[in-house]
């Protein structure tokens, strides 16, 4: 069979195109939690609570969120303590009334990988 | 906006393969064209003319890129315009695309390569920023240093070969074998550095044995590097040949093309393999959710427990109401959501349907093999046909929750993005079963289309290394992983092979890659009949 002479093309540009079928339902991700106050289902009896999420990787913190989903369904956004780059979310809950509470944070991590998550948490006084 | 966000995963990883491969092809041709090519070769035309889509091909990239992280930014967070642009991973790649464009515009004038290659080492050191290096909290700068050597030990080796290709089927004599020497040493010096650098952050980011197999970062590094290995022997033989040129150039040279060519595509599988690795978190990161040995030996242990009974669809998960979400996952990707808990029928209904499709593949293996022996040749060469069978009955079971077995209609199942690529891609067997077929009756008379079969087992085989990764349930995502791997290597192995077969001459390396991949895919498929989900 003679050989294609198009056969370096197609292979390099054929086996970039592998991109177009590869990665379906891979993840694009890495920054996971490694702790956080308050820790997932736990109960804690203050109406304010300082939150502190620790990534394993640098976060960028301008582009990162912390909700907290209130007992009655509201969410409010919670303004981060700290701006720049971190591996910690930090923000300060308050007015916290008796009920179960959710946290949801989303982060770009420095590399441009998005993650999100939730705690959830108990307050109970 | 709700689509865009599932498939954002599917978009984000794609893209950053292909810039990977770009690029490396990009730096190849630069380092080939530089330092192997003596100046004002004919062949430097269509070198230039590759690497200038290269460059273009990088620079789309890094463009699709951006728009995509500020879309994906804009539609969870709602942040303006200006804030997004300040972020890190957006300014990488708007400095690499815009550096790509300015190489593409000089390599296709005549400016020097040795300037073009100096502003494509700063696309690595930029490029640096979208690496794992750039978001660890700790030994930043020697982890800088190691994915810098890394990715330029990969682009100057495996981005060099279509290049090496290009000269060798265009120069003679001495200056063919100046340019084989000229690259073989640029190989040797890059395949030091690629491995170097490698081992480097493998022991970083893996931290210690037992993660190497326990989280899927370690077995997918484990893949990497059997790719490595696969790629050095063939390097290394081509190696040898290019030292013998002289004395046997016709029958080396054709040997030392065809095997340049598979080093290619093993060589950008093994890219995408990396590009993969950059979506997961490093392994060390993973203390407490790992799989013991004892947990992965029992998974894979060969048994011959095979499921060849359905259980009831009406026991599965996905028929019962209620099934609650699983507690606790230490993060989700973009687009992940979290998975009902799944029940022994779920198990019993996925080792079925890996154990059916285990035999067709079983039988379309010995069927390749049998088509060696003339008195079943007549017979056996209908192998194609078996494809058939095979997308049928993943028509009917790959997605439990459609029609005809559930109760989502056929049309608006398709609005799931993982069901729509399902049905695709069993479209797709369809068509290439048909197309395989016509071509072992020799009614498919086109040049290429012998070709289609072991590249698209190769690329599929590709499709299956990279595939999963979620971070809810990362050991059972191991633990599924570590039976796919192997899997996707026989795969690699086996389009390959029969690319081999293709390609070379008449002689015992041909003779030996035309058994390689039919007994490739008998073992793929024994290795499906004893996949196990407990």
């Amino acid at each position: 069979m003679t050989p294609p002479r198009a056969i370096p093309y197609i292979l390099a540009l054929g086996s970039s195109l592998i991109g177009l079928g590869l990665g379906v339902e891979t993840a694009l991700a890495h920054a996971i939690v490694v702790a956080a106050t308050p820790s997932a289902h736990q109960t804690v009896a203050q109406p304010e609570l300082k939150v502190e999420i620790r990534f394993n990787s640098r976060v960028d913190l301008s582009r990162s969120r912390l909700t907290l989903a209130r007992p009655d369904g509201a969410s409010v956004i919670l303004p981060l303590l700290d701006s720049g780059v971190s591996e910690t979310l930090t923000a300060k809950a308050t007015g916290l009334e008796n009920g179960h509470y959710r946290l949801l944070w989303q982060t770009l991590s420095i590399d441009g990988h998005i993650t999100h998550g939730e705690i959830p948490f108990e307050v109970k006084r | 906006m709700q689509l865009f966000l599932e498939l954002y995963g599917f978009l984000s990883v794609t893209l950053r393969g292909f810039i990977v491969s770009a690029q490396s092809l990009t730096l190849g041709g630069l380092v080939f064209l530089a330092l192997a090519l003596p100046a004002a070769q004919a062949c430097e035309r269509p070198a230039r003319r590759l690497l200038v889509w290269s460059a273009r091909g990088l620079c789309l990239g890094e463009i699709l890129a951006v728009l995509s992280l500020m879309v994906m930014l804009r539609g969870t967070l709602d942040l303006p315009i200006g804030q997004l642009l300040g972020a890190d991973a957006v300014i990488v790649d708007l400095v690499v695309a815009g550096l790509a464009g300015a190489i593409a515009v000089l390599a296709r004038g005549c400016a020097s390569m040795r300037v073009c290659a100096l502003l494509c080492a700063v696309v690595l050191a930029v490029q640096v920023g979208a690496t794992h290096a750039a978001s660890r909290p700790d030994r930043a700068a020697t982890l800088y240093a190691a994915e810098f050597a890394h990715m330029l030990g990969v682009g100057a080796w495996i981005g060099g070969i279509p290049y090496f290709i290009i000269a060798l089927a265009q120069l003679r004599g001495d200056q063919r074998r100046l340019v084989a020497a000229r690259f073989s040493a640029i190989s040797l010096g890059s395949v030091a550095l690629l491995i170097g650098a490698g081992a480097y952050m493998a022991v970083d980011y893996v931290g210690e044995p037992a993660a190497l197999y326990g989280t899927s970062y370690g077995v997918m590094l484990c893949a990497k590097i059997a790719l490595l290995s696969g790629l050095l022997l063939l390097g290394g033989l081509n190696f040898l040949a290019v030292r013998r040129l002289r004395s046997d150039p016709t029958a080396l040279l054709a040997r030392t093309r065809r095997f340049a060519e598979v080093e290619i595509g093993i060589g950008l599988t093994a890219i995408f393999c990396a590009a993969s690795l950059t979506s997961l978190p490093p392994a060390r990161d993973l203390p407490d959710d790992r799989a013991t040995l004892a947990e992965i030996v029992q998974r894979v242990e060969p048994s011959w427990q095979v499921r060849l009974e359905s259980p009831d669809h009406s026991s599965l998960s996905t028929s019962l109401p209620g099934s609650a979400a699983p507690r606790d996952p230490r993060a989700f990707a973009a687009g992940e959501e979290a998975a009902p808990p799944r029940n022994a029928a779920d198990i019993a209904w996925s080792e079925y349907n890996h154990h059916w499709a285990g035999l067709f593949v079983l039988l379309m293996g010995a069927l390749a093999l049998a088509e060696h022996i003339p008195l079943l040749a007549p017979v056996a060469r209908h192998w194609p046909l078996t494809f058939l069978g095979l997308a049928a009955f993943l028509f009917l079971r790959a997605d439990e929750t459609v029609w005809p077995l559930g109760n989502l209609g056929l049309i608006e199942s398709l609005r799931d993005p993982e069901i729509a690529q399902h049905r695709l891609f069993i479209s797709l067997i369809i068509l290439f079963g048909l197309f395989e077929w016509r071509v072992r009756l020799g009614r498919q008379k086109n040049a290429f289309a012998p070709y289609v079969f072991p590249a698209t087992t190769a690329v599929a085989a590709a499709f299956l290394l990279t595939h999963s990764h979620g971070l809810a349930n990362p050991k059972e995502e191991l633990l599924i992983e570590v039976s796919h791997t192997p899997l996707a290597l026989i795969g690699v192995a086996a389009g390959w092979a029969r690319w081999l077969e293709l390609r070379l001459d008449d002689g015992p390396a041909r003779r030996i890659a035309s058994f390689v991949w039919p007994a490739a895919f008998v073992l793929a498929g024994l290795l499906l009949l004893f996949y196990r989900e407990s």
